[in-house]
Parts: C-alpha cells; sequence; structure tokens
C-alpha cells in the first residue's frame, strides 16, 4: 500500500475508528515510510490543537441570562394567532411610493434604470411621508429603505396551513457562454400542523428528479441517502417506502425566514453601497412579485484550473413587495459578446402558505422518474437530513 | 441515564418545572454545540431556542431503547443548524465527499502555525465544522456522528479527513482567494 492510499486514512486511524484491516495496513506503511510518520505527527498535533481550541471557545460562550424565560414564552406564544408583521402601514406606504416613482422591468426584457439620485428622492420622500404620519425616528436616508427590508428577514411565518415553497438555483462559476451551468428546482410542501411533508428536487430544464425526500404520518419516502449528483444519465432514482424509527425530527417547526452568511454579507454589502439602484419589480413564473436592487460587486470566478479569481459584476438582489423579505441574489458579468452573463442565481420563487386541507400527494405519487420501493423493515430509511 | 429516563417522563406528563429542569441540564451542551458549528452568538441563541421549542413538540416520540438522549439531542441541534436557513435549502456547496481537491502533494511536510487555527476554522463550511465539533469537541464515535448527521459512516471519514486537509492547507499559507476549493457540486438540505 503506498502514500496514497495510506493518507486518506491517518486520520480515522488516529481516531482509532479504521477497520482492523486498514489498521494493520497503516501500521505496515507507516513502519517503512517517514513521510507518513511526519504527517501522521502533524495531524495528531492538529487535531489536538482543534481539541484545545474549541474546548476554549465553547468555555467561553454561555446562552443569555433569559433563554429560558424566552424559551417559555415562545412556546406560549405558539399557541397564539400568528403575528402581525409590524410597521405594516409604513410597509404599505412604501411599496405606493415605490409604484408611483418606479418603473418595472420585465425578465429578459428591457431594464430601466433610475438614476440614484432619483431613487434617493424616492427613499427620502417615503420617509418623510412616514414620519410625518407615524412620528417614527426612522433615519432619513435611502439606506433607511435596506434596513427595513432588513428588519423583515426576521418575521416569522403562519403556522397553519400548508407552506409551500419553491427554490431555483444556478451556477456557472466557470462563466461558460450560453447557459452552461447547473440549475435546479426543489419545491416542498409541509403541512404546518399534520407535520406531513414532501421535497422534490428536480434538475432545472430537463425537470429530471434528483432527489426526493417526504415524510407521511410515521413513513419516510427516500433514496436511504441523499441523492446531491447532477447526472442526467442515471436511470429512475429508486426511492424506499420506510417505517420512520421514532428518533427522526418528526416536525419541521415553521421557522422565521432569514439570510444566510452569504446573503447577509451581500446585503450588508448593498446596505452599504452608495451606487446602489432601486431598479424596479418584476413578477416571477410563481407568481412572487418582487423589488430589484443592483450595485457593482466583484464576482468571484473560477479559472480552467479551477482557481478564483475576483471579475466586475454587478449583484442584484429581489426583496418580496409584500413582506420585504430577501426572495433572491444574483450575480452576472459582462460576458464576452457584451451581453450580461449570469453566474449565479438563487430565488425563493414561491413562499406561500397554502390553506390547510388543500390537495397534495404526500406519497410522492404524482412524481415522475421514480421507483418506489417497499421497505417495511426499514432497512434503507432514509433520515432526511441532507447535512 | 435512569434520572435523564425520569425526567423526560415528568417532561412528558407535562410538568413545566421537568422541562426547566431538561433546559437547564442541556441548555450550554446545545448552545455551546451551535456556536462552535454556526461560529456565531446570534445564531447559537436562535439554535438553543428553536432546538428546545423541537424537544419540546418532539419528546413524545423519544425512545430511550432506540438511543441515548444526548444523541437524540445531537440530531436536532445538528439539524437545525444545518438546515436553519431556508434559503441554503438548495444551493451550491464544496464538493466535500470523495473528491478532494487539496492533493497532498502541494503539502509539503512542515511546520504549521498552530497559532491561526481558529481564523483557518472559521474558513470551514458548516458541514465540515459540524464533523470537527461532533468528533473533537463533543468526543463523539464516528458511528455516533453518522447518526447524528444521517449521513454513512464513510462520508464522516472523508468529511473528517477533508476539513483536516482544508485547515492544514489553510495553515501552511495564509487563506487567500485562491486556496478556496473550487469543485462544486449542487446539494440541498431539508
Amino acid at each position: 500500500m503506498g502514500c496514497e492510499q495510506v493518507r486518506p486514512l491517518l486520520v480515522a486511524y488516529l481516531d482509532q475508528a479504521t477497520t482492523p484491516d486498514e489498521t494493520l495496513l497503516v501500521r505496515q506503511h507507516l513502519a517503512d515510510c517517514v513521510q507518513c510518520q511526519q504527517e501522521l505527527v502533524l495531524l495528531s498535533s492538529l487535531q489536538a490543537q482543534i481539541g484545545t481550541t474549541m474546548h476554549q471557545l465553547a468555555d467561553q460562550a454561555n446562552p443569555s441570562a433569559d433563554a429560558l424565560q424566552r424559551l417559555e414564552a415562545a412556546l406560549a406564544q405558539r399557541t397564539q394567532p400568528a403575528p402581525v408583521l409590524p410597521a405594516a402601514g409604513f410597509t404599505r406606504l412604501k411599496q405606493t411610493a415605490i409604484h408611483l416613482f418606479v418603473t418595472p422591468i420585465s425578465l429578459g426584457g428591457i431594464t430601466v434604470r433610475k438614476q440614484p439620485i432619483f431613487a434617493l428622492a424616492t427613499a427620502l420622500l417615503i420617509v418623510l411621508l412616514a414620519i410625518s404620519i407615524f412620528n417614527t425616528a426612522a433615519p432619513i436616508s435611502a439606506k433607511s429603505i435596506l434596513d427595513q427590508a432588513y428588519q423583515a428577514q426576521t418575521q416569522t411565518v403562519p403556522t397553519q396551513g400548508i407552506w409551500h415553497t419553491r427554490y431555483s438555483t444556478y451556477f456557472d462559476e466557470h462563466a461558460l457562454p450560453g447557459n452552461q451551468g447547473v440549475g435546479v428546482v426543489n419545491e416542498r410542501y409541509e403541512d404546518l400542523q399534520t407535520c406531513d411533508s414532501r421535497s422534490v428536487t428536480s434538475e432545472a430544464k430537463t425537470g429530471k428528479v434528483i432527489d426526493v425526500f417526504a415524510r407521511v404520518g410515521s413513513w419516510v419516502y427516500g433514496p436511504g441517502t441523499p441523492n446531491y449528483a447532477v447526472d442526467l444519465t442515471l436511470g429512475p432514482l429508486t426511492v424506499y417506502h420506510s417505517p420512520d424509527d421514532g428518533t427522526e425530527v418528526p416536525c419541521a417547526q415553521p421557522t422565521p425566514v432569514t439570510m444566510n452568511d452569504d446573503d447577509k454579507a451581500k446585503f450588508d454589502q448593498m446596505r452599504a453601497d452608495a451606487n446602489v439602484t432601486l431598479v424596479g419589480q418584476d413578477t416571477w413564473s410563481g407568481g412572487r412579485t418582487v423589488y430589484i436592487l443592483r450595485s457593482p460587486e466583484q464576482v468571484r470566478l473560477l479559472t480552467q484550473d479551477n482557481q478564483a479569481k475576483l471579475v466586475d459584476g454587478t449583484l442584484t438582489l429581489y426583496f418580496d413587495v409584500k413582506t420585504y423579505v430577501l426572495a433572491g441574489a444574483d450575480e452576472s458579468i459582462m460576458g464576452s459578446d457584451g451581453q450580461p452573463l449570469l453566474i449565479s442565481s438563487k430565488r425563493t420563487v414561491i413562499d406561500e402558505i397554502l390553506p390547510s386541507g388543500t390537495k397534495i400527494a404526500w406519497d410522492l405519487s404524482d412524481v415522475q422518474g421514480i421507483n418506489i420501493v417497499e421497505d417495511p423493515t426499514g432497512a434503507h430509511r432514509d433520515t432526511g437530513a441532507r447535512g | 441515564m435512569q434520572d435523564i429516563v425520569d425526567l423526560i417522563d415528568r417532561c412528558r406528563s407535562g410538568e413545566q418545572d421537568a422541562f426547566a429542569a431538561l433546559f437547564e441540564r442541556y441548555k450550554n451542551l446545545v448552545y455551546r454545540i451551535a456556536y462552535l458549528t454556526l461560529n456565531n452568538q446570534a445564531d447559537a441563541e436562535d439554535a438553543l431556542q428553536e432546538v428546545f421549542i423541537r424537544v419540546y413538540s418532539s419528546l413524545a416520540n423519544f425512545d430511550p431503547a432506540k438511543g441515548a438522549f444526548t444523541t437524540w439531542l445531537y440530531r436536532i441541534t445538528m439539524y437545525h443548524c444545518l438546515n436553519r436557513r431556508r434559503a441554503d435549502r438548495l444551493e451550491v456547496e464544496p464538493l466535500d465527499e470523495n473528491v478532494l481537491e487539496i492533493s497532498d502533494d502541494t503539502l509539503p511536510i512542515g511546520q504549521i502555525d498552530l497559532d491561526g487555527i481558529l481564523p483557518a476554522i472559521d474558513h470551514l463550511s458548516e458541514k465540515q465544522r459540524a464533523v470537527l465539533v461532533l468528533r473533537y469537541y463533543a468526543d463523539l464515535p464516528y458511528a455516533e456522528i453518522a447518526e447524528v448527521l444521517g449521513i454513512p459512516l464513510g462520508t464522516v471519514k472523508s468529511r473528517l479527513d477533508l476539513a483536516l486537509k482544508t485547515l492544514r492547507a489553510a495553515l501552511e499559507k495564509p487563506p487567500s482567494i485562491t486556496s478556496t476549493v473550487p469543485a462544486k457540486e449542487v446539494t440541498h438540505g431539508m
């Protein structure tokens, strides 16, 4: 066994997680290989330092003193009606003002941009009107619009009905011409009362099902292990219908719609950018209407040898016109043909609550391109975890 | 073991004091696991709340015969941490299984700067931090990590191996834009 076979086993070997055969092979190799001996020492010191560092960090981290009180309040609130969005009047006022001053655009159509000074004037007017009506202390700046949107990211969602979401993503970090990137769509339904749920992920262009998971009562549907590969040459996906084992997280509770770290960074970047432009509105295929804000951005691309480089480009963020929740983020650059080239796109195309009782095929019976196999013993049970 | 089973039984019977006791006993564990995984105290606070809300609503389904309470708790915690952001359900992430972009050939054996380990850990993906936290903070065996994360044992091995290689690469030379893992695959969480 050579170094290239032994190196991937060294971490597990140090953690005493290799099989007896692997352990024997590693020991035999180490006996004659000084380089791998040195590597083992280095990895061992690295492991020790990771443990020490994490324990030092954790020892300094404690939950807030009122954590229990907040938990009890949250549990009590779960029986109350869903909260009303704050500052609803302010939100409506802003929407009205923006409708008055901003020209809508359509995807693939001609983009009509307003000058930044016009957007600033719009923002000032909005805030002044809001102050006069609500006597709030909102700061008078264009930033206040984005700040309002930022606050909206923490709004809670209703606790009844069926939560329906559709996410689409597209990535072409090699900036290949002609939209050669990889796009996928995930559609998910979740009954907020019965906890039944289903999630189907498909390749965007062909609709080929890549991965599914569903929970119906005490049974689950899934391929056993998550399938992440977008391989259009593969046959139909085998999906097992298995009993849940009771230790699974039984119900995904409604969670606040929040931005991830990457989105936060982009959002903060845009909030800090004096050149941000409110471009207009768009209505997506799922019916969601969004505001479109754009600002310059250094877009990360990959070279042919997979090295990263930064290129001048554009960041576009989309905000739901009703809730101001961040609905999507696109990054684009100017292609060699002079046309905008989409590098990445993440959009929550649909985020809606359907009425309780809406008919949903929780058992995936309407999904084409999968083979459902009965697994009464649970030997192939899918945990649903996609970590 | 028996005392936690008794405590859970009391929680199931609706004793608020028992649930408060359960929270007090495990709040630091959950908070610190979340903090180390999410690398953010505000997110850890949110995680603590969400995890115990789920514990509260799911405790009836916990079966002590099928595993330890802490394993179940780790699972809920990691489930939340890795899936807490709905926008993350569908994203392109660094390929961290099967394909290793960080070649051993590029990493000459020598001294590494262990003082820089904290920022290097910060640069890891949440999935990689998750396995590191469960292994080197919680001290879980590989099999339990696999159970907590719902991933195959081999994935635990490869993910830990890649996480350490990534850390080592970062410590060999200062992190830069060119040191990011280039290959991508499409994945989504639940």
